[in-house]
């Protein structure tokens, strides 16, 4: 099986993809945000090892450039955190196609991930992984027919958090 | 005159049915007869053929599939290209197939042939519904009217089609196993069909009284009966008798063990074609593929009377037919549980007896029924030695009814029963051996009698 999915050579793969993450800066350029060639590939790095620590195969490519597209606006990324955000939720997302059963479209996934994101955890990647996609999945593998609702007290949580941080 | 055989590049022994198209390739790889181009090509088009699918799959809204799902579906793609070209003759045509045809093309040709296979299987199931025997034996009962039916709703020819679901236990004669997916529900249901056919030419009855001459409790296994009618009545025709009697008595044994026993195996091996010939002429079977497949069981069933003439176990081989195990006459009605409180109290009170005399005392007085006894030997509050002086204490009535509880055939009782259950029924069975022999006997024969209700 292996020798079917390795016909085309790994560097090329890998050229094209940096290349359509570089293209990306074209419209994240507009919100401050460019990843430098290093950093596109480093991204197509974690995108590799991320597939392969899920046990996953990807034959279309271009979830990188939808997680770009979708989470460049975001208030919480910054030029100083752009390229580590992205690796990370680069990991979160094939974590949890896994976690969620692929229940979830490629698109529904980033979107509640992005919703996620700027709303519940505020920017919080350690909030969005351990606390929102966990429930999220948690509701999915429970059949609970209204998955993408939270519990209610999620953004109560947070302010009381932040209450006993002050 | 003689037939010019036309030479074969490819040879089918080396060729796997379960991975046609894989060992096509790897053969004809081998020698050479693909170029390197062409071999890139198929694996090219094997990857894009894959990138299709799984869009499907996914219905083009997951760039990525967990890698099981992806080979799942690659060993789907590949089984229909293997379908497709076993179609053909011989595996050279399926090579120069693979040449001219695109991977695409032979997919779909291999779809449809696997949906023909699929509605073909469907109507054969119906015919061995119609044609099974009326047995006793679950496996059978279960794999006919549930098992095989479960087949159908459950496979998925688009993207598993290498997957056999549904529940077959009933395992063939001569089943060899090395299909898989529809063309195994496909051949087994033609082996089952066939094995009825020749099953019907005999009385239910008489196919009853054999299976139980094999094993009183052939309900439960998993055996094949044609195999065993075939045996006996071939076992029939070296004894001199009609084949539809099946029974063989121990004289006709003795008459197949003298004139067998000196055989060497080459003229055992033609005597019982010959029998099979004359079987198939008096049960006047013209199908052909029965023919064959009576042919290749008599191959089977030669070294297994050779072995049985040497060691004078014939009786294994052709069986004598066994009358039906008497009704039970003892209907046994039990007393009523106690309810869980009263059975703490008492058991409290068993535990914190000093000698067994007052723990018999306090079960003969205070337990009433079969279940609260069990309850009792398994409640931790009998222990060693005890145990046989609380047997001793009870009626061979009572002794009979706690070995009906007992199953008699159990493959593996660690899996069956727990630890304290294991205990008394060993106890039981220790005690039993120590008593008089005729009181054994009784008890047993008591229990046999005895039906719970």
């Amino acid at each position: 099986m292996d020798q079917n999915f390795m016909l085309i050579p790994a560097n090329i793969i890998n050229k094209l993809e940096v290349t359509e993450i570089i293209n990306c800066n074209e419209i994240t350029s507009s919100y401050g945000l460019i990843l430098t060639p290093q950093e596109a590939q480093e991204l197509v790095k974690t995108h590799g090892e991320a597939l392969k620590n899920n046990g996953r195969i990807e034959f279309t490519g271009g979830t990188i450039q939808k997680l770009i597209r979708s989470f460049c606006s975001s208030p919480f990324i910054s030029k100083y955190n752009y390229a580590e955000t992205l690796n990370d939720l680069v990991e979160v997302f094939y974590y949890f196609k896994n976690e969620t059963l692929d229940e979830l479209t490629d698109d529904e996934l980033i979107s509640l991930m992005k919703r996620y994101f700027n709303k519940n955890c505020q920017g919080s990647l350690e909030l969005l992984q351990n606390r929102e996609l966990e429930t999220l999945a948690h509701n999915i593998r429970y059949g609970i027919y209204d998955y993408i609702n939270l519990r209610d007290d999620s953004e109560l949580c947070l302010d009381q958090e932040d209450d006993e941080d002050e | 005159m003689n037939k010019l055989a036309k030479q074969q590049l490819l040879k089918t022994e080396n060729l796997h049915p379960d991975s046609y198209f894989q060992s096509v390739l790897a053969e004809a790889n081998r020698l050479q007869l693909l170029k390197d181009f062409e071999f890139e090509n198929i694996q090219m088009q094997l990857i894009t053929l894959l990138t299709q699918r799984i869009k499907r799959y996914t219905h083009g809204e997951s760039s990525s599939v967990r890698t099981e799902v992806a080979e799942n579906i690659m060993q789907s793609i590949l089984y229909n290209i293997s379908i497709y070209l076993k179609s053909f003759p011989d595996a050279d045509m399926s090579l120069e197939a693979i040449k001219q045809k695109t991977l695409v093309e032979m997919y779909q040709d291999g779809q449809k042939l696997i949906n023909r296979q699929f509605d073909s299987a469907k109507k054969l199931l119906e015919s061995v519904q119609k044609n099974s025997i009326t047995t006793d034996n679950c496996a059978y009962y279960d794999t006919v009217q549930k098992g095989l039916a479960a087949f159908f709703p459950a496979y998925d020819a688009d993207f598993a089609a290498h997957d056999t679901p549904g529940s077959i236990d009933y395992p063939l004669c001569n089943d060899h196993m090395d299909l898989v997916g529809i063309e195994y529900i496909y051949s087994y249901l033609q082996k089952l069909y066939l094995e009825n056919e020749f099953c019907q030419k005999f009385k239910a009855q008489d196919i009853h009284y054999l299976l139980l001459g094999y094993d009183e409790n052939y309900q439960d296994l998993l055996i094949n009966i044609f195999e065993l009618v075939l045996g006996n009545a071939i076992g029939c025709l070296l004894a001199e008798k009609n084949p539809l009697v099946l029974n063989i008595k121990e004289a006709d044994r003795q008459y197949i063990r003298q004139k067998l026993i000196n055989l060497p195996k080459d003229e055992l091996t033609s005597i019982l074609q010959e029998a099979s010939g004359q079987l198939v002429k008096k049960l006047h079977i013209s199908d052909e593929s029965l023919q064959k497949h009576i042919s290749a069981t008599i191959i089977d069933l030669t070294p297994r009377v050779k072995e049985a003439l040497a060691n004078n176990q014939l009786a294994a081989v052709f069986i004598s037919f066994k009358d039906a195990p008497k009704e039970p006459f003892i209907k046994f009605a039990d007393g009523q549980k106690m309810d869980d409180e009263l059975f703490r109290t008492i058991f409290k009170e068993i535990k914190r007896c000093r000698f067994v005399s007052d723990k018999i005392a306090t079960i003969r007085r205070e337990i009433h029924s079969l279940v609260d006894l069990v309850d009792i030997l398994e409640g931790d509050c009998i222990f060693g030695s005890e145990f046989a002086e609380v047997f001793q204490s009870l009626e061979d009535m009572e002794l009979a009814l706690l070995l009906k509880k007992i199953p008699k055939y159990i493959v593996d009782a660690n899996f069956h029963f727990t630890n304290n259950e294991k205990l008394w029924h060993d106890k039981l069975h220790s005690f039993l051996a120590q008593i008089d022999p005729d009181r054994r006997e009784r008890i047993k024969e008591l229990s046999e009698q005895i039906s719970m209700e």
